[in-house]
C-alpha cells in the first residue's frame, strides 16, 4: 500500500518541471494511481476510509491537485497548480513517514448513508479553501514585496464560493444527520460550533469582497485567518479544553 | 469619538463600519448587563405558544418598517453589508466564546458564570447577537425580494433560509423535548419516559415493548503487553491486529497463527469450548514462535467477560500475548410498537436507524452497560421537536441557495 503511495509522490511533484502536455498527463496518472489506491484500501477495509486525520489526509491529497488542474485548464495559473501539488506531497509525505494500520472496525455511530458524502463533501472543500488562502498568501506576498494586481483576488473568489458552497453542503449534511444519530440537528458539539465559526469567517470575507472590491489588503488577510479558523476547527478541535468530550473525536 | 479625518463624520449618515461596530458594542454591553442582572441565569427559554408570537412579531415589525421606512437611512443601514458584517462577526464572536470557554463548568471563577460565559448558549449575548444577526438579515433579505430576478432569487435562497433556519431553530429550542425510557425484555408495553433533563415523568403517546436486545461486536484484537511498564505496545495502532481463524501475522518479533477461535466460549480445565450461555467470552487458540530464537509456544488467550476470566500468554519473561476487548459493531433493540390506534408495528431500532411516528423520533440510546452484550434492558430515546418543519424548510432552500453559489462561482470564472 505504502509502496503506491510512494509511486504517486514521485509522479505528482515531477509534474511542474515536466514539458507542459507531459506535465499534466503526470498529473492525471498520479491522481489516477492515488484514486484507484484509494478505491483498493476502501475495498480492503470494508468501510470508507474517512475515519481518522491520517485518512481524510489522503483525500485531502486527492482533491487538491483536482482542484488545481482544472484551475489550471481553465485558467492556466501555473504556480497554483504548483503548489496545490507541494501540498498535496507534503500530506503524503507525512503518511508516508507515519503509517497508520487501517483498523477495519467502524462505530455504530458511524455507519449511516450520510457518513461517506458529508466527510467527502466537507473535503472536497477543504482542499478548494485551502487553495484560496494559498492565493491570498501568495496576494499578500505581492502586496508587501512585489506589485500587486487584482488577478489573486478574483480567483480567491472563485475557490471560495465553490468552496463555501461545498461548506453548506457539509454543514447541512452533517445536521441532517446529526438528527438521524444523535436525535438533534443541532448540540453546539465542539466540532459543529468550530464548522460553524469556518463558515461564518469566509461569510465575512464573502460580504467584504462584494461591499469594497476594491480594496486589496484587508480580504486578503481576513482570507488567511478565516482557513486559521478552519484549521482548528480540522485538527485543532483535539486539543481545545472546551472539545474533551466531543462527539467528533474518533481517532485512536 | 467625532475626530473627522475622513471627510464624513462618525454617526453621520450613512453609516458603516465604524458605526456598526460601535453598535455591536454597545449591544455586547448591554447583553453583559441583562446578564448580570438576571444574576448570571441567562435568558429565559421561550415555550410554545409565546416563542411563535414572538418570531412573528420580530417579522412582523421587520416587514412593517420595511413598508413605511425603507428610505430612512437606519433602515437603510440596516440592510447594508457594513452592518451585515458587524453582525456576523458579533455572532461569530459570540460562538467563538463557546468555542473556547467550557459549558455547564461549575468551578469556573464566579465572574465568568455571572457573565453568562459557562452557558453562552442560552445567555442574553447570544439572544441579542441572534436577534441584530436576524434583523439585519431580514432588512436585507426584504430589499432583494423585488424584483424577482433570477439573481435575486438565489439571493433571497440563502437569505432567507438562513433567516429560517436560525429563527426556527433558536426559537423553536424551547420546545424541543427528549425523553428517555427503559425497557426490558421481559416486560410488556410501557408508555412512561423521563424527560431527559429535568427527568420529569412523561405519559407518551404511544408504547413500546422490547423483544431483544443485542450488540454484536467485531472480531478482538491481539497484541504485546509488556508487563515492566505495565502497558500494551501500541505503535499507533501498528501492533494491534484483529483476530481471526488462521489468520498469520508478526507482532514485535513473533511470528502467531491463531489455530482456533471462536467468540462466544467458555472455560473448561485449560481448554475453552464454545458455548451460547450468558457471560460467555471470544478466546483463541494461538501458535507463537519467536522469530530470533525459534522459541514455540502454544496456548489461549482471552479478552474474558464478567464471567470468564480474562488469559493471557506469556512469550517471554516480561511480554505476553493479550487479547483486547471487542469493539462493538452494531446495537439494536427488537421492539414492537403500538399506537395510539393499538395497531402494533415489529421494528429493530439500530444507532443511526431511528424509528419515526407523527412527530416523534425514537432512538437507540443505551442499555446495560454492566451486562453488555447479554443486557435485556434497552435505554431508548424519544425526541419530540415541532419546529423541525420549519428548521427543515430553511434547509432546504440554503441546501438551494449553495447550488446557486456553486453555480455563481463558475459565472465569475467566465469573465
Amino acid at each position: 500500500m505504502l509502496w503506491v503511495v510512494g509511486i504517486t509522490m514521485i509522479y505528482i511533484p515531477s509534474k511542474s518541471i515536466m514539458f507542459n502536455t507531459l506535465g499534466k498527463i503526470f498529473v492525471l496518472l498520479g491522481i489516477g494511481v492515488l484514486t484507484f489506491f484509494l478505491v483498493i484500501l476502501w475495498m480492503q477495509l470494508e468501510r470508507p476510509p474517512l475515519r481518522t486525520l491520517g485518512e481524510t489526509r489522503l483525500w485531502y491529497s486527492l482533491f487538491l491537485p483536482i482542484v488545481g488542474i482544472i484551475t489550471y485548464f481553465r485558467w492556466k495559473y501555473k504556480w497554483f497548480l504548483a503548489y496545490a501539488l507541494a501540498l498535496a506531497s507534503l500530506f503524503l509525505f507525512i503518511n508516508y513517514l507515519n503509517p497508520e494500520t487501517y483498523s477495519k472496525t467502524l462505530m455504530p455511530a458511524l455507519q449511516s448513508p450520510w457518513f461517506v458524502p458529508h466527510v467527502i463533501v466537507y473535503i472536497f472543500s477543504y482542499a478548494l479553501l485551502a487553495a484560496s488562502s494559498l492565493v491570498a498568501l501568495k496576494g499578500l506576498y505581492l502586496l508587501y514585496f512585489r506589485e500587486f494586481n487584482h488577478k489573486p483576488l478574483f480567483l480567491a473568489d472563485n475557490l471560495v464560493y465553490i468552496g463555501f458552497s461545498f461548506l453548506t453542503l457539509g454543514l447541512l449534511f452533517g445536521a441532517l444527520w446529526a438528527k438521524e444519530a444523535w436525535g438533534h440537528y443541532w448540540t453546539w458539539d465542539p466540532k459543529e460550533t468550530w464548522a460553524f465559526l469556518t463558515w461564518l469567517s469566509y461569510l465575512i470575507y464573502m460580504h467584504f469582497r462584494y461591499f469594497q472590491p476594491k480594496e486589496v489588503k484587508t480580504p486578503l488577510w481576513a482570507l488567511s485567518l478565516a482557513f486559521v479558523v478552519l484549521l482548528i476547527c480540522w485538527f485543532g478541535i483535539n486539543y481545545l479544553p472546551s472539545a474533551q468530550d466531543s462527539v467528533h473525536v474518533y481517532g485512536d | 469619538m467625532n475626530k473627522s479625518k475622513e471627510e464624513r463624520k462618525t454617526w453621520e449618515y450613512p453609516w458603516r463600519y465604524k458605526e456598526s461596530f460601535f453598535i455591536v458594542l454597545e449591544i455586547i454591553l448591554l447583553g453583559l448587563i441583562f446578564e448580570v442582572l438576571t444574576a448570571g441565569r441567562g435568558a429565559k427559554t421561550l415555550h410554545w405558544p409565546v416563542n411563535l408570537f414572538i418570531g412573528l412579531g420580530i417579522l412582523a415589525i421587520i416587514i412593517l418598517l420595511h413598508i413605511f421606512f425603507k428610505k430612512h437611512p437606519i433602515i437603510k443601514w440596516l440592510s447594508s453589508v457594513p452592518a451585515a458584517i458587524s453582525a456576523i462577526s458579533f455572532f461569530a464572536f459570540v460562538v467563538l466564546l463557546l468555542g473556547f470557554i467550557p459549558q455547564d463548568d461549575l468551578h469556573a471563577h464566579r465572574v465568568i458564570r455571572l457573565l453568562g460565559l459557562t452557558h453562552v448558549k442560552n445567555s442574553w449575548l447570544m439572544l441579542l447577537s441572534g436577534l441584530y444577526f436576524l434583523v439585519t438579515l431580514g432588512f436585507v433579505a426584504l430589499r432583494r425580494s423585488t424584483p424577482f430576478t433570477r439573481k435575486n432569487i438565489g439571493f433571497l435562497l440563502n437569505h432567507a433560509g438562513l433567516w429560517i433556519t436560525i429563527a426556527a431553530g433558536y426559537l423553536g429550542s424551547g420546545d424541543l423535548l427528549r425523553v428517555h425510557m427503559t425497557v426490558g425484555e421481559e416486560q410488556g408495553f410501557s408508555d412512561i419516559a423521563f424527560n431527559a433533563k429535568t427527568r420529569e415523568e412523561v405519559k407518551l403517546p404511544f408504547a413500546l415493548k422490547l423483544k431483544d436486545f443485542r450488540i454484536d461486536d467485531y472480531n478482538p484484537k491481539m497484541a504485546i503487553f509488556d508487563g515492566r511498564n505495565g502497558e500494551m505496545i501500541n505503535e499507533d495502532g501498528k501492533s494491534i491486529i484483529m483476530i481471526e481463524k488462521g489468520m498469520k501475522a508478526n507482532l514485535m518479533g513473533w511470528q502467531i497463527e491463531v489455530l482456533d477461535f471462536t467468540s462466544d466460549a467458555y472455560k473448561k480445565g485449560k481448554e475453552y469450548y464454545p458455548a451460547d450461555s450468558v457471560g460467555a467470552a471470544p478466546a483463541a487458540l494461538v501458535h507463537v514462535v519467536h522469530t530470533d530464537s525459534g522459541k514455540e509456544i502454544n496456548g489461549w488467550i482471552s479478552c474474558g467477560s464478567y464471567w470468564v476470566r480474562h488469559q493471557y500468554l506469556p512469550v517471554d519473561q516480561h511480554n505476553f500475548l493479550v487479547m483486547t476487548i471487542p469493539e462493538p459493531e452494531k446495537y439494536a433493540s427488537d421492539i414492537v410498537f403500538k399506537n395510539q390506534e393499538g395497531e402494533t408495528i415489529d421494528y429493530t431500532l439500530e444507532v443511526n436507524k431511528p424509528y419515526s411516528y407523527s412527530g416523534w423520533k425514537l432512538y437507540q440510546l443505551s442499555y446495560d452497560e454492566q451486562m453488555g452484550k447479554w443486557s435485556n434492558v434497552s435505554v431508548i430515546e424519544a425526541v419530540k421537536d415541532p419546529w423541525l418543519p420549519a428548521v427543515y424548510t430553511g434547509f432546504f432552500l440554503l441546501l438551494a441557495g449553495a447550488l446557486y453559489l456553486f453555480w455563481i462561482g463558475r459565472e465569475i470564472k467566465e469573465k
